[in-house]
């Protein structure tokens, strides 16, 4: 099964249930007591992805490392080899 | 007294006449006796005559029966005769089969012997086996170690190159440095495609300094693509590792003996760099670009859920075998390719390690994330989830 048919078969799921709920053929009494809470659940179940993806994203930017000291070891090592590939005879541009 | 004489006479005549017919009775009565005694006479002649006939018959029968009892007893006797032989010859048969069952005993007795004999043999030849398959194993071991010890794991470092006449002897320098540290055997092949800023001439003093076995040279015509690259470098690989990475100083060859480390912890299919997970990280981005960068990760690792943190990071070791497999397979360009790579890689089953890198963006040449670069990695994500 391709990642595609995987998602589209959760979401067919998903959505038979939420359509379930909504023709009243599971959990009638709450269905009917509730209908705007029904109605509102898929714009919820997205919006709470949207705000997790979000957070999550959020997050892993705020934590990404910034490997300061690797780049500065970089540039000595920059230095450090021009200096020895010119001592081997290195010429270079 | 007339009538008395009268009466007299007529008695008397009459007793006359009654005596005459009585004597004619009794002379035919004695006439029948007569006969009737003839009768008897010639019948009892004719019992005697049957009397003698069967005394007759019976002294034959008694000749005849003591004939047969002679017969007999003489038959007896021989059968007597008869069986005292073959009493004799079955007494004779007895004794031949007693020494026989006391050969039979002696034959069984060296036939176990000669089959327990057997057995030994069968168990010696079966030990004389076991030890054979044993040495033949150390042989192998032996070969082996020798092999190894001969020609050792050569890690290929395939550098593809395209106008990196600044990077180039950095990152040569850098990498024989650390591989000549961790005592590894390598080779560093590059693949430049005909960089117009004199790449290859820089290349070739490289070659010059540090030795051709080391410094392999296989450059092309005109830029190819990363891919092709790969395969063509992959040719001329003599080791059984081959390290991928980028010629740019993003890169830094110090993480190659940890990539070696980790493949051998776990005899990893591939070992990939990572910027996202544990000490991995990167230098030189603005908040922008981190934020796309995490952003396409994100949505790479949620449509695609890899097992594998950073994908289009280019970074990796590879066993050869998977390497040539996992091109072969593979259609995409760019960053796409190394996402493609991976994700083949799972499909196929192969195990994939991490090692946390730090990436530092370029430190010469210019950053290449335009519009275009975005859009290609949209279209190859949606063909790697459409597809996979």
């Amino acid at each position: 099964m391709t990642k595609l048919t995987e998602w589209l078969t959760v979401l067919t799921v998903l959505i038979s249930i939420w359509w379930a709920l909504y023709m009243e053929m599971i959990l009638p009494q709450w269905g009917r007591n509730h209908p705007m809470t029904v109605l509102s659940l898929p714009v919820v179940g997205v919006a709470l992805f949207g705000l997790y993806s979000v957070g999550v994203i959020a997050y892993r930017v705020a934590t990404f490392n910034d490997c300061e000291e690797a780049a500065q070891e970089l540039q000595s090592q920059i230095v450090e080899a021009q200096a020895d590939l010119k001592k081997k005879g290195f010429k270079a541009k | 007294m007339r009538k008395l004489q009268l009466n007299k006479d007529a008695a008397l005549s009459q007793f006359a006449e009654e005596y005459e017919s009585l004597r004619e009775k009794m002379q035919s009565n004695l006439r029948d006796a007569n006969s009737e005694l003839d009768e008897s006479r010639s019948k009892a002649e004719a019992a005697n005559e049957t009397v003698s006939e069967y005394l007759q018959e019976i002294r034959s029968l008694k000749e005849e029966r003591d004939n047969a009892v002679q017969l007999a007893s003489s038959a007896l006797r021989d059968s007597n005769r008869k069986s005292e032989k073959l009493a004799a010859m079955i007494a004779d048969r007895e004794q031949v089969l007693k020494r026989l069952e006391g050969e039979i005993l002696n034959g069984t007795d060296i036939s176990n012997k000669f089959f327990q004999s057997r057995v030994m043999i069968a168990e010696l030849e079966e030990s004389l086996a076991g030890l054979e398959r044993q040495r033949n194993l150390l042989a192998s071991r032996a070969e082996d170690l020798t092999e190894e010890v001969e020609q050792k794991i050569v890690h290929a470092i395939l550098l593809p190159t395209y106008n990196e006449c600044e990077n180039l002897p950095i990152i040569v320098w850098l990498l024989i440095k650390y591989l000549d540290e961790a005592e590894l055997e390598y080779e560093i092949i590059v693949i430049d495609d005909g960089s117009p800023d004199g790449t290859l001439a820089v290349a070739q003093q490289l070659q010059d300094i540090y030795g051709s076995e080391r410094i392999v040279l296989k450059p092309r015509a005109k830029k190819l693509g990363l891919g092709t690259a790969y395969i063509h470098g992959m040719q001329y690989a003599t080791g059984n590792f081959i390290i991928i990475m980028d010629a740019d100083l993003s890169h830094h060859p110090k993480f190659i003996p940890q990539f070696i480390q980790r493949q051998k912890s776990r005899n990893f299919d591939v070992v990939s760099g990572t910027r996202y997970a544990g000490d991995g990280g990167v230098n030189g981005w603005d908040l922008k670009r981190k934020v796309i960068s995490r952003g396409a990760n994100f949505v790479t690792q949620t449509l695609l859920r890899p097992g594998a943190s950073d994908l289009t990071g280019s970074f990796r070791l590879y066993k050869k075998q998977v390497l040539e497999t996992l091109v072969k397979a593979c259609t995409s360009k760019g960053y796409v390719f190394q996402m493609e790579m991976i994700i083949r890689a799972r499909q196929r089953g192969f195990s994939i390690g991490e090692v946390p890198i730090s990436f530092v963006d370029r430190v010469y040449g210019e950053s290449k994330l335009g519009g275009n670069e975005i859009v290609q990695f949209v279209k190859g994500l949606l063909y790697l989830f459409a597809t996979t």
